[in-house]
């Protein structure tokens, strides 16, 4: 029971999500969008859920004294500190958006600014001619880099031409391989998952 | 009652959901099925283990940012599967395993996954709260998060196999420089250059989706990946047929698809 109840559930849902999808009948409109609801709901206790994941966590590793035990102190701090603003003066207070606006957002950016020299240190690694996908993989990287720069123009001016079929025919025609074949190999699993026969969510095989 | 713009849609999703299901059926009957081609990536996933037992370091798992509720629902249910198959290795070999989890939704899924596959090794007891931890819902929070643990426990493997955004590179980039060995996979097509640069194995599109066939051996699982091979037949027949009748100058047939497809 502890499995076949969820496995009618989920069946139950997915096909009233494919028959909103498919059929124009306002009654089952209305109910996926109940039950969509229901699903935020249930997402609202999940993060509490994972919010004491999360404290637990870090409580035990300050308790124990771990290695960087003063981050966890940090994280609880701010945690705590964010969640009695949001529930006091709440989220769309200029006060609050001040500190999410001026700690949390510039954090952001600088982490997400970092990504062009991991870019380089792994192109780098990669580029290293080891074999002969390795040797095509340098020769279209180093085309597509030259045509986005106007040295690449000067060197050979049909530079661009090339990369651009490099971007049009081969590159294109492989993306559309692994969307269609991921279209199908999703459509498999949900298929499984609705006949019960994934159960790898559940914990077993 | 059928919306009339998604005939073909709701045509195709049938006419494939029945071949799938002709075919893990005949799978559960005995019929024998075709063998499925070595997969490198696949066949990495126990020497990353081996090698982070070997040196009794963590094993780092990720099932990405997708979630269970939105488009990439497909990836994260076949991101279970990998969880599953490691955990289990894991908990035979001993070695810790640190699954980090960046939705909230997806944390108790992920919590009882592993819990079930230490059970079923009968290790419960290795099953601790620091085994699956839930980090930020935030993406860059939970990409600064795991860095953190690369940073302080140091896995010797780094498993990455789910749908992916713009952490992708910062993550497997943190754990190249701890010098995890890596496995990646997602089928997002921005994200896949990526992991191909930055991981020494990679899992392409619907590789990810062939792991449970793969590790388990289950034969519906196995049918299903023969049925969804019959799927991309037709569909390869329909890229071939709208080329030369394309080339011939028949628009009868690319005019019907795109018509239906609008």
């Amino acid at each position: 029971m502890r499995r076949e109840v969820p496995s009618i559930i989920l069946a139950f849902v997915g096909l009233l999500m494919i028959a909103e999808t498919f059929l124009n009948i306002p009654a089952v409109a209305s109910l996926s969008r109940d039950v969509k609801n229901w699903g935020i709901i249930i997402g609202g206790f999940a993060l509490a859920l994972g919010s004491a994941n999360l404290a637990r966590f870090h409580i035990v590793r300050i308790a124990r004294k771990n290695k960087e035990w003063y981050n966890s102190v940090a994280l609880l701090a701010c945690m705590a500190a964010f969640a009695l603003a949001g529930v006091t003066i709440g989220p769309k207070a200029a006060s609050y958006a001040f500190y999410y606006n001026n700690f949390l957002a510039p954090m952001n950016t600088t982490l997400q600014g970092m990504t062009v020299f991991f870019v380089g240190s792994a192109a780098y690694r990669a580029f290293t001619v080891r074999n002969a996908e390795a040797a095509i993989l340098l020769l279209t990287a180093v085309i597509v880099i030259l045509s986005s720069i106007p040295l690449g123009e000067q060197l050979w001016s049909r530079i661009p031409a090339i990369s651009k079929w490099i971007q049009d025919v081969p590159n294109l025609s492989g993306q559309r391989g692994i969307i269609i074949t991921s279209a199908v190999g999703s459509m498999a699993i949900g298929l499984r998952v609705l006949l019960g026969l994934e159960r790898s969510h559940f914990g077993g095989e | 009652m059928l919306f009339p713009t998604k005939i073909l849609s709701f045509a195709t999703m049938i006419l494939f959901c029945g071949l799938i299901y002709y075919s893990f059926t005949a799978a559960k009957k005995g019929k024998e099925m075709p063998k499925i081609r070595r997969i490198p990536a696949l066949e990495a996933i126990d020497e990353a283990i081996g090698r982070a037992t070997e040196l009794g370091a963590p094993v780092h798992f990720s099932p990405g940012r997708g979630g269970l509720v939105d488009e990439e629902s497909g990836q994260m249910l076949a991101s279970f599967q990998f969880l599953s198959y490691i955990a289990r290795q894991t908990a035979k070999y001993k070695t810790q395993l640190i699954t980090t989890i960046c939705d909230a939704m997806v944390f108790p899924v992920a919590q009882e996954v592993v819990r079930q596959a230490y059970i079923a090794e009968g290790a419960p007891e290795r099953f601790t709260p620091e085994t699956v931890r839930f980090l930020s819902n935030d993406q860059m929070a939970y990409c600064t998060a795991v860095l953190g643990i690369f940073q302080r426990e140091k896995p010797a493997a780094n498993f990455m196999i789910g749908a992916w955004y713009a952490e992708t590179m910062l993550i497997a980039e943190g754990a190249a420089v701890i010098g995890a060995m890596q496995v990646g996979g997602t089928a997002r097509l921005f994200q896949l250059p990526y992991l191909v640069v930055s991981c020494d194995y990679c899992l392409l599109g619907e590789e990810v989706f062939a792991g449970g066939a793969y590790l388990g051996k289950d034969p519906v699982q196995l049918g299903s990946l023969a049925g969804q091979d019959l799927c991309k037949l037709i569909c390869c027949g329909i890229i071939v047929v709208g080329v030369v009748t394309r080339l011939l100058g028949w628009t009868y047939f690319h005019d019907i698809i795109g018509k239906l497809g609008k």
